[in-house]
């Protein structure tokens, strides 16, 4: 309210004095123009003085001329009373006036004649009451010039100012505005609705504002505005000065109709404002009522509700933003209400769940204070929660030589000081101890200091025992393995070692007496060469032999000998060569000189145990023939035990060959092992053997490596092969041996060997 | 709905100002028609532009012109140092370059004025002082000095307490000569036993001689002394400032700030306002070749404030007589 008293009374004074402003330009405006009305008229009357001025050599005209010049003036402008022209002495020479009974008579001292004539100015008298006339006159007079331009004379006229009077009555000065003109004496000569009759010259050089006025027109600076005007009352006034004469015009607009605008203005603004306060202030007290009355009501069931009842409600019955506002607050009651409701059921269903948890659960405070204790550990400590309540954790369960550490983490408690996943043991209330698994967490507050820790442990006693137990069996039981282990190398090794001492018996013992077989072989086909030859010359020489050479040749049919001989020895030298073959591969095989490790080259190992394996897959006694299909990759030799190796391929397609054999033939598939090496990532070699024989199962391929595990029938096998070869892959060269197979599938083994070894 | 109230509120305030303000905005003055840039004004200063008296005066009556008129303006100063055929020469240089209004600021101009103004029908020409004109196209911008003179003598007249009073003049051009006939008849009239001490320089730049005539006249009892002598009104300023119990009136301009404890006042003239009106005939085209006179009506000359030099009971005498001398009731013709 009171900023809009505020803004109203602004806008009244900013209203005000733009009006004011308004009205000063407007009487300047006003008493400008009224002085520009006077001038025309005035310029019009003096022009004509100024023009016979002007004419050269006017004096010397002929008095009849003059006479008819002056005359024109006279009819020109009624304002004329007299024009005369004087000679230099100050004599009338010609005069002319609309009016018989009106002479002329000046003296040669008058300023009217000395002006003009001696000090050859334009000269203006003072207005006056013409005695004859009855009316304000002035009196113009000029210098006239001869023919040589030189002032020769005066040229006077007498003017009638009754039209000041028209003027300034006929002037737009407002409804009370009027308009006055005063003279160079600052005597009053017309003025709006004076009559001539009663004209009177007024002498307002007495009155100060003329003064005033009069002074700041001429400093050009006019400040006087308001004051008590020609008819006293108050006025809004400007003067503005006629040019040629020293006259001036006075515009007066007295102040009621200058702030007639403004009253009206100000009534309206008045009027709001009052309508305004009234309705402002009403509109206070109604809104005051709507608003504090359920501003108050909400307020109290605030504190209310701080103070805890949360079933508060506020009532307000209309419907407006208070309204609102209630809505939701009372519904914020309600949601408040049933969060806590939630916050409670949560509460109870955690506590529950920690109570009846069949793990411990111990809640710590930051000095290692119990806060909480659920059953579970009640039941294993046999302590109550009311016992051991606020009381530090240490002092009850743990251990004499745990204590002095735990108590240290607790003095300088961070998150991250104390252990996450540990075993203790604690202590009863009986004194026995029971190993619990513990697991930590720690709550952290606002600034990432522990406020609590949750310790949730488990009693692993019983757990722990069992499995002590489980691990003393599984110590044995490895043990035994190891020693079934042992066992069987020992057997195979031996069985090895005798096989290889045999094998390399034998190969000896054939060595020789075929190294004897192969040595002669050469000289003896040399020989039946030489001896062919000879019985060749015999026949052409002697081409009839005697009938017994002829019948014993024909009896051992001789063209069929010396044909089959030469074949004969080539065959035996093949065999030779056969039997040398497997001689060193026989040798190889056994390795009795070479059991050391050595830098050895895996594909020569797997094709000594091909030569040795060759016969086997050879068709045989309704056996098919299997294939063998080599895939050897780029392998550099490697160091290991060459001949523990050969064992090992032995053994591995050896079992591929029974397998192959045992199937029968299946038509689709011819028997085929595949063998493939290749070098993985430079460490690796990597031997691949698999068959496309039956497969096995699941429980036979858990067992292959097993020691005296076989499939075969009693006597064939020993059990021991993989076993052996397990081992001497994995034990032996740090490698890998393993196994993949299914019903049907075939079998893949593949043994890895790391070449740095 | 408080928000709605306010704003209906202030949005019939806001249409009721409209309404107030709407009234009278048909009222507002058109604004003056920008002056012609093509009217051109030349002057001739006697002295130096600078020299803080009449041609000071001159020059800025000059660029009164320029900012009132738009009007593109010359002028040449210290031209009473050149003889007259050369002064006569640079008004027929401006004349020929097509000033508009040429003014010879002072009455030496009057000679070498006539002679070109004679030969330059088209410019119009202006001697700032007393002269009937050529009734063609050279016409004179006069003050009423006489009316100053005698307004002078009262104050001196009134101020002085042994009775005698001084003026010192420069050249005795008519302007001059009516003010100090009339200095001494507002004397007289004033106080009827006063003595008085006329002195001319004979020049408008000769201060050591109205130092002289100051110092001379300030040994005979003179303690009010006017002047009116160009360059010279500094030294009687000086002179009187030594003596003591003197005091001086100066003149064109209000010279109080140059001796403010013995300056009573100063008969200003107001030359630019002189000037100006001069410019705006030609302007009109209204210039004739006559005499043209303002004086105390007109606001073209009066006395400066007397900053407490005279006692309130003078000030109201002065105050008197000049309003008798404009309306005629005290003749102060020369």
């Amino acid at each position: 309210m009171f900023s809009s008293l505020l803004a109203g009374g602004l806008l009244t004074r900013v209203s005000f004095q733009t009006q004011w402003q308004q009205s000063i330009r407007l009487q300047e405006e006003r008493s400008k123009s009224a002085a520009h009305e006077i001038e025309v008229y005035l310029d019009d009357l003096q022009g004509k003085l100024n023009y016979l001025a002007r004419v050269r050599g006017l004096t010397k005209l002929s008095p009849a001329a003059q006479e008819r010049l002056l005359e024109a003036m006279t009819r020109h402008n009624d304002a004329y009373e007299i024009v005369a022209l004087l000679n230099r002495k100050g004599e009338v020479v010609t005069s002319a006036s609309p009016h018989e009974n009106i002479s002329l008579n000046v003296s040669p001292e008058d300023s009217l004649f000395l002006r003009p004539f001696q000090r050859q100015e334009d000269y203006v008298s003072p207005v006056e009451i013409d005695p004859v006339l009855g009316v304000p006159v002035v009196n113009m007079a000029v210098p006239v010039r001869n023919d040589r331009e030189l002032v020769d004379g005066v040229l006077l006229a007498r003017i009638n100012l009754e039209f000041l009077g028209f003027v300034v009555s006929q002037a737009d000065l407002g409804a009370t505005g009027y308009a006055y003109i005063i003279d160079n004496r600052l005597q009053l000569i017309a003025q709006k609705e004076s009559s001539p009759e009663t004209a009177q010259l007024q002498d307002l050089s007495d009155r100060e504002f003329i003064l005033d006025l009069t002074k700041g027109m001429l400093s050009g600076s006019q400040t006087l505005r308001k004051y008590r005007g020609l008819t006293g009352v108050e006025v809004l006034g400007a003067i503005a000065p006629v040019r040629g004469v020293s006259w001036k015009v006075i515009v007066e607009l007295p102040i009621t109709e200058v702030y007639g605008p403004v009253r009206q203005a100000l009534g309206l603004m008045v009027i709001t404002l009052v309508f305004v306060t009234i309705v402002a202030g009403a509109s206070g007290i109604f809104f005051s009522h709507k608003i504090v009355s359920p501003l108050q009501r909400l307020t109290a069931a605030a504190i209310d509700i701080s103070s805890g009842d949360l079933d508060i409600q506020v009532q307000i019955e209309d419907r407006n933003e208070m309204w609102v506002l209630a809505n939701t607050f009372n519904e914020m009651t309600g949601q408040l209400r049933q969060l806590i409701a939630e916050v409670k059921e949560e509460r109870n269903f955690a506590s529950a769940v920690i109570e009846t948890a069949g793990a411990l659960i111990v809640v710590l405070d930051l000095f290692g204070r119990i806060i909480r204790f659920n059953h579970a550990c009640e039941r294993t400590t046999g302590y109550s929660f009311s016992e051991v309540k606020d009381r530090p954790f240490w002092e009850f369960f743990l251990v004499p030589e745990e204590t002095e550490a735990v108590k240290a983490v607790f003095e300088n408690l961070q998150a991250g000081s104390f252990a996450n996943e540990y075993e203790n043991y604690w202590l009863t209330k009986d004194g026995d101890r029971r190993l619990i698994s513990w697991s930590n967490t720690s709550l952290l507050g606002s600034e990432g200091l522990v406020n609590y820790i949750i310790s949730i442990g488990i009693d692993v006693t019983e757990q722990k025992q069992a499995e002590e137990l489980r691990k003393a069996k599984e110590t044995a039981e490895g043990a035994l393995r190891k020693l079934q282990q042992t066992q069987a190398q020992l057997i195979q090794s031996e069985k090895m070692a005798s096989l290889g001492q045999m094998i390399a018996g034998i190969a000896h013992e054939i060595n020789n007496p075929t190294s004897f077989i192969y040595g002669n072989i050469t000289p003896a086909k040399e020989y039946a060469s030489d001896l062919l030859n000879l019985l060749e010359l015999y026949q052409q020489h002697y081409p009839e032999p005697d009938s017994e050479i002829a019948a014993e040749a024909e009896a051992i049919d001789l063209e069929y000998i010396k044909e089959d001989f030469p074949k004969l020895l080539y065959s035996m030298q093949m065999g030779a060569d056969r039997i040398r073959t497997i001689v060193l591969s026989l040798r190889n095989f056994s390795r009795l000189d070479e059991s050391d490790m050595k830098h050895a080259n895996l594909h020569e190992g797997i094709d000594n145990t091909l030569l040795i394996l060759h016969h086997k897959l050879k068709p045989k006694d309704g056996k098919v023939e299997i294939e063998v299909i080599k895939e050897y990759g780029l392998l550099p030799k490697i160091n290991c035990y060459p001949s523990q190796l050969n064992q090992v391929f032995m053994h591995i397609i050896g079992n591929a060959i029974d397998a192959l054999h045992s199937q029968g033939d299946i038509k689709g598939r011819s028997p085929t092992i595949m063998i493939r090496t290749e070098l993985r990532n430079k460490k690796m070699a990597i031997a691949r053997i698999s068959d496309n024989g039956p497969g096995m199962t699941t429980d036979v391929l858990n067992k292959i490596f097993d020691p005296f595990f076989t499939t075969k029938p009693v006597g064939s096998g020993t059990g021991l092969g993989l076993s052996i070869s397990y081992q001497i892959i994995v034990d032996k060269h740090g490698g890998k041996l393993t196994c993949i197979s299914s019903p049907g599938e075939g079998t893949k083994f593949t043994i890895e060997i790391p070449i740095a070894n | 709905m408080w928000k709605q109230f306010f704003t209906a509120k202030i949005v019939s305030l806001f249409l009721i100002s409209l309404l107030i303000s709407c009234n009278f905005s048909n009222l507002t003055p058109t604004a003056e028609q920008p002056a012609r840039a093509d009217f051109r004004v030349a002057i001739l200063l006697p002295q130096a532009v600078n020299d803080g008296d009449w041609a000071q005066l001159g020059y800025e009556g000059l660029q009164l012109i320029a900012k009132q008129l738009g009007a593109e303006v010359a002028y040449t100063d210290n031209t009473d140092l050149l003889p007259q055929a050369e002064v006569e020469q640079l008004f027929r240089q401006y004349a020929a370059d097509g000033f508009d209004l040429i003014v010879g600021h002072g009455g030496q101009f009057k000679a070498p004025i006539k002679v070109v103004a004679a030969e330059f029908l088209n410019s119009k020409f202006a001697v700032v002082g007393g002269d009937p004109g050529n009734n063609k196209n050279l016409g004179a911008l006069g003050f009423r000095s006489n009316e100053l003179g005698y307004l002078m003598g009262v104050v001196a007249a009134l101020k002085s307490k042994t009775h005698k009073v001084g003026i010192i003049a420069g050249e005795p051009i008519p302007d001059i000569v009516d003010l100090v006939k009339l200095f001494e008849r507002g004397a007289k009239a004033t106080d009827a036993s006063i003595e008085l001490s006329i002195a001319w320089v004979n020049s408008w730049k000769d201060p050591q001689k109205a130092k002289l005539i100051a110092e001379e006249m300030i040994a005979d009892g003179v303690d009010v002394i006017a002047t009116r002598a160009g360059d010279g009104n500094f030294a009687v300023f000086e002179v009187a400032s030594s003596a003591s119990g003197v005091y001086v009136i100066g003149g064109p301009q209000d010279h109080y700030d140059r001796a403010p404890d013995i300056i009573i006042t100063s008969g200003i003239q107001r030359v630019p306002v002189l000037l100006l009106q001069g410019a705006i005939l030609v302007r009109q085209g209204r210039w004739q070749g006559k005499q043209y006179r303002f004086g105390l009506a007109d606001g073209a000359q009066e006395l400066a404030p007397f900053r407490g030099k005279l006692t309130p009971e003078q000030e109201a005498t002065l105050k008197a007589v000049t309003r008798d001398i404009i309306s005629g009731k005290i003749d102060v013709s020369p």
